[in-house]
């Protein structure tokens, strides 16, 4: 080496170590190549206290196939663009990368020796290289490596690996004894620092992770959620941040699947027909073992499908007894708040069971109302009105609009009073012109005809609406139809043995018995010979 | 520096001025304008009579003195490129007078621009291994094929006449550089020679009013012979010499004016010197300065002697037969963190019948 680049090279603090480095003199056509890699050895350099990213970025420089590999770890002068030169550098990545190793396993030694070992036999590998490239800047580099390596790689001292071995054994006696998971993990957990950097490390580990996973995931299958997330905490500190969060993860899924799961027992013991006839069919154990829920110790606040499910069991179970439209209301409109992002089974479950509870309730309602009296008639009509307030108020409480099948079933809900018999003013107003005496076209009228006016609209009433009226309807119906026509054969000349044979009078006689007969009142306003043909009809 | 490249391998100038010292350029392009001496009519008499120098740009102003590129297509080991380059060195707006013609007793004004494009190849043979010293290290050949142009236009503005011609020829122009010797420290030596032939547009422009052909020149051959010393390391100093013979004797025809001679062969000797300064690891400095001693193409200043072309006899007003020119400038280049660079270079001429200026960007990849 010339007495200038040497003088540079004392200049640069680094001089005589790799004055037997190769020299090499780029010339201006590979500047292109050269100027960015002394750059990157430059980054890499002050990277140096980052030994992975230093290592990384060296090991890059290496495998760069425009850097000449004899021109690695070599002093290298770069022609300028005018046909001068720059200074001498040392351009050494194996060096560089050595020295990142080197340092690596010097930080890893007093925890990770097998790590340790693995960096301070590349630190070896690279060093012994630019060593022999002629940087002598490597040698006591090089002699430190090695140093460190062989004290990294001496057999560790048998007491500690026989503690590590008794502890290993101790650990699969448990295992082979298939003792309880968290008894494993906290002789495992109480093992770790003998265990740790010896030959038993790999197996204490596959061990540890074995039953840590078999311990949250099985408190996890049992409905455990609380005590499963509180064993991720206890014994997952071997995990990292995302490892953790991981297996809480997988513990908040399980507990939405066990949600998901109730939701189907649900919907299959309230089925959309025959609803609450099918609930109350199936035993009480049944239903009991179906909605099994886990207890709610064991539930969080992120567990909040199960929370509401635990609620909806107590509540449903009484439901059973007391036929509640109101509870059923209430849980139906609960569970429309559940399970957002996908099919809400529970909801549609408990919207059939209001809807049947209601629809039971009104059909009762309607069941024998024809032969019920004016006041039963009146209890049955205030019931039904009831529920279908009760509807209506169920329908009303969803936020912006009801559901579909609400509004469906709200509206047969509605149509069902309109079955209920009918009592038309009509009527009334019929029965009094026909007992008017001073209304010419009643029974007091002069016409021959007497009331055939009123009889045609009657028998037009009891055409259309006979079969809807009500019993007292019914009564005075045929009432004012028999004595009106009775009136008016009698004025006709007929007789009273000859009426009293009448098939057509029989038949409204027998109709107008089985609703009570004669309304007493009318009885008393009509002659005699018309209560004659009356009597006689009877007999 | 004086205005000598022949020996230079770190422009993209050398295609033209010496195809041989591309061969080991890095991949780059360069671009040059510059002024040129011009003689215009420099007084009120009618008609005029009084021509002398000043500094004027291209005909047309936009056509740039030299425009470049290089492009490295070798190997370190085998260093080759190949080079293309537009070239307008020659600008020659002087004055002419048919002295003996009584139709036209004025004088009238020529603007004859010459041009070149050239493809270029050149190769580089290597002696001894980069960075090794000892002599002769290395020797690169170049060759450059010509497409040469020539414009000329000729007016009588007294009695306003404007006469327009052009024609194309093909030309050629080789050269070696050899690096005599290159301790890669503190000395180098290169040693340039170039040869761009002549090219023989034989222009026929009649002049009508006179019934004679336009006085146009052909495009001289040029020899260029140069020397460059690199002391480099502690004192960054390039130093350029330079001679060069440019025979305009035969690129015109013989005078046909009695008494009076044709254009003589030209000589042009420079010395000249650059300086190395790092401002920065980023920012390199140029000052230079040189100076170049030009022998004219005419024998005598005087305006009866001045040469004639043919019936012509030019009659422009200058200062001497031989002239010393100084010449300054400076370079600023700017390094790339990719080993390219941009380098930014002015400078000035004194000495001859008018200033002169050129200005240029140079860009190596």
């Amino acid at each position: 080496m010339n007495a200038v680049a040497l003088a540079v090279l004392l200049l640069a603090g680094r001089a005589q170590d790799d004055a037997d480095a190769k020299q090499v003199t780029i010339p201006k056509q590979e500047r292109s190549s050269y100027v960015p890699a002394v750059q990157k050895y430059r980054d890499a350099e002050a990277a140096l206290t980052d030994p992975l990213e230093c290592a990384k970025r060296c090991t890059e420089m290496l495998e760069d196939k425009s850097v000449r590999e004899a021109h690695r770890d070599a002093l290298l002068r770069i022609q300028n663009t005018d046909g001068s030169y720059g200074d001498w550098i040392l351009f050494a990545p194996f060096q560089l990368r050595g020295r990142a190793h080197l340092a690596r396993a010097e930080a890893l030694a007093p925890r990770d020796r097998r790590e340790a070992t693995a960096q301070a036999l590349q630190a070896v590998t690279d060093l012994d290289e630019s060593f022999r490239r002629g940087v002598k800047s490597s040698e006591p580099l090089l002699a430190r490596a090695r140093k460190l390596a062989l004290q990294l790689t001496e057999p560790v001292p048998n007491e500690r690996l026989a503690e590590a071995e008794r502890r290993l054994v101790e650990i699969r006696k448990l295992r082979d004894q298939k003792s309880p998971p968290a008894a494993v993990l906290e002789r495992c957990e109480s093992a770790a620092d003998v265990v740790k950097g010896s030959a038993y490390e790999g197996e204490w580990g596959l061990i540890r992770d074995t039953f840590f996973l078999a311990h949250w995931s099985g408190l996890a299958d049992a409905g455990r959620f609380r005590a499963a997330r509180a064993a991720v905490a206890t014994h997952g500190g071997f995990l990292g941040a995302a490892g953790r969060k991981d297996v809480l993860d997988k513990i908040d899924e399980r507990s939405r699947e066990a949600a998901r799961r109730f939701h189907a027992e649900l919907r299959g013991l309230l089925p959309d027909q025959d609803t609450w006839a099918a609930f109350v069919r199936v035993p009480s154990a049944e239903i009991e073992r179906r909605l099994s829920l886990p207890e709610a110790g064991e539930l969080d606040g992120v567990d909040g499908g199960l929370l509401w499910a635990r609620r909806c069991r107590e509540r449903l179970l009484p439901l059973r007894a007391s036929a509640d439209l109101a509870v059923a209301a209430d849980l139906c409109v609960e569970a429309a708040a559940q399970v957002p992002d996908g099919e809400n089974r529970a909801f549609a479950a408990l919207e059939a069971l209001v809807f049947d509870l209601a629809l039971g309730r009104l059909e009762r309602n309607l069941s024998g109302a024809l032969a019920e009296e004016p006041e039963g008639l009146g209890r049955r009509r205030d019931e039904a009105r009831r529920v279908v307030e009760a509807f209506e108020k169920f329908a009303l409480r969803f936020e912006k609009e009801p559901p579909p099948a609400v509004t469906k079933h709200l509206a047969q809900v509605r149509a069902m009073p309109d079955r209920l018999p009918l009592d038309p003013g009509r009527l009334d107003e019929i029965g009094r012109r026909l007992l008017d005496p001073a209304d010419p076209k009643g029974l007091w009228g002069r016409a021959p005809d007497l009331a055939l006016e009123v009889e045609n609209e009657l028998s037009e009433l009891d055409r259309s609406q006979g079969a809807r009226l009500s019993r007292s309807s019914r009564r005075k119906l045929c009432t004012y139809l028999l004595v009106s026509r009775i009136a008016r054969l009698l004025l006709a000349g007929g007789r009273t043995e000859d009426l009293a044979r009448s098939e057509e009078l029989k038949t409204l006689n027998r109709k107008l018995d089985l609703d009570g007969g004669p309304l007493p009142d009318v009885m008393k306003l009509v002659s005699p010979r018309v209560r004659a043909v009356l009597d006689r009809l009877k007999s | 520096m004086g205005g000598g490249a022949s020996a230079f391998e770190d422009d993209p100038i050398g295609v033209w001025c010496n195809p041989a010292g591309m061969a080991t350029q890095q991949t780059g392009a360069s671009f040059e304008t510059q002024t040129y001496i011009v003689y215009r009519r420099n007084d009120a008499a009618a008609p005029p009579t009084h021509f002398s120098g000043d500094t004027g740009f291209n005909d047309p102003a936009l056509v740039p003195s030299t425009v470049g590129a290089v492009i490295q297509v070798g190997t370190v080991e085998r260093p080759q490129a190949i080079g293309i380059a537009f070239v307008s060195p020659v600008l020659l707006r002087m004055a002419f007078d048919a002295a003996d013609d009584p139709s036209s007793p004025n004088t009238w004004t020529t603007s004859q621009r010459f041009s070149r494009f050239r493809l270029a190849y050149a190769r580089d043979f290597k002696f001894r291994a980069a960075g090794e010293e000892g002599l002769f290290p290395h020797l690169s050949i170049g060759l450059g094929m010509d497409l040469g142009m020539t414009t000329m236009r000729m007016e009588d503005p007294f009695i306003d006449q404007d006469r327009r011609g052009s024609k194309s020829e093909f030309g050629a122009g080789f050269g070696f550089l050899l690096c005599a010797f290159d301790n890669t420290r503190n000395l180098k030596v290169n040693l340039g020679a170039a040869y761009q032939t002549s090219i023989s547009f034989d222009l026929v422009m009649p002049v009508t009013s006179t019934d004679r052909n336009a006085p146009t020149l052909n495009w001289p051959d040029q020899i260029q012979l140069g020397a460059l010393v690199y002391l480099l390391e502690g004192l960054p100093l390039k130093i350029s010499a330079e001679v060069q013979f440019i025979d305009w004797k035969n690129a015109c025809p013989p005078s046909d004016v009695p008494g009076v001679d044709r254009f003589t062969r030209s000589t042009v000797a420079s010395v000249g010197g650059e300086y190395r300064i790092a401002l920065s690891p980023s920012t390199v400095l140029y000052p230079r300065v040189g100076v170049r001693f030009f022998d004219a193409p005419w024998r005598s200043r005087d305006k009866a002697d001045l040469p004639g072309v043919g019936e012509w006899q030019l009659r422009i007003t200058t200062h001497a037969e031989r002239f010393t020119v100084f010449c300054a400038g400076i370079g600023l280049s700017l390094l790339g963190q990719g080993g390219g660079a941009t380098t930014v270079n002015v400078a000035v001429e004194f000495g001859e019948d008018a200033p002169s200026v050129s200005l240029g960007v140079v860009v190596v990849f």
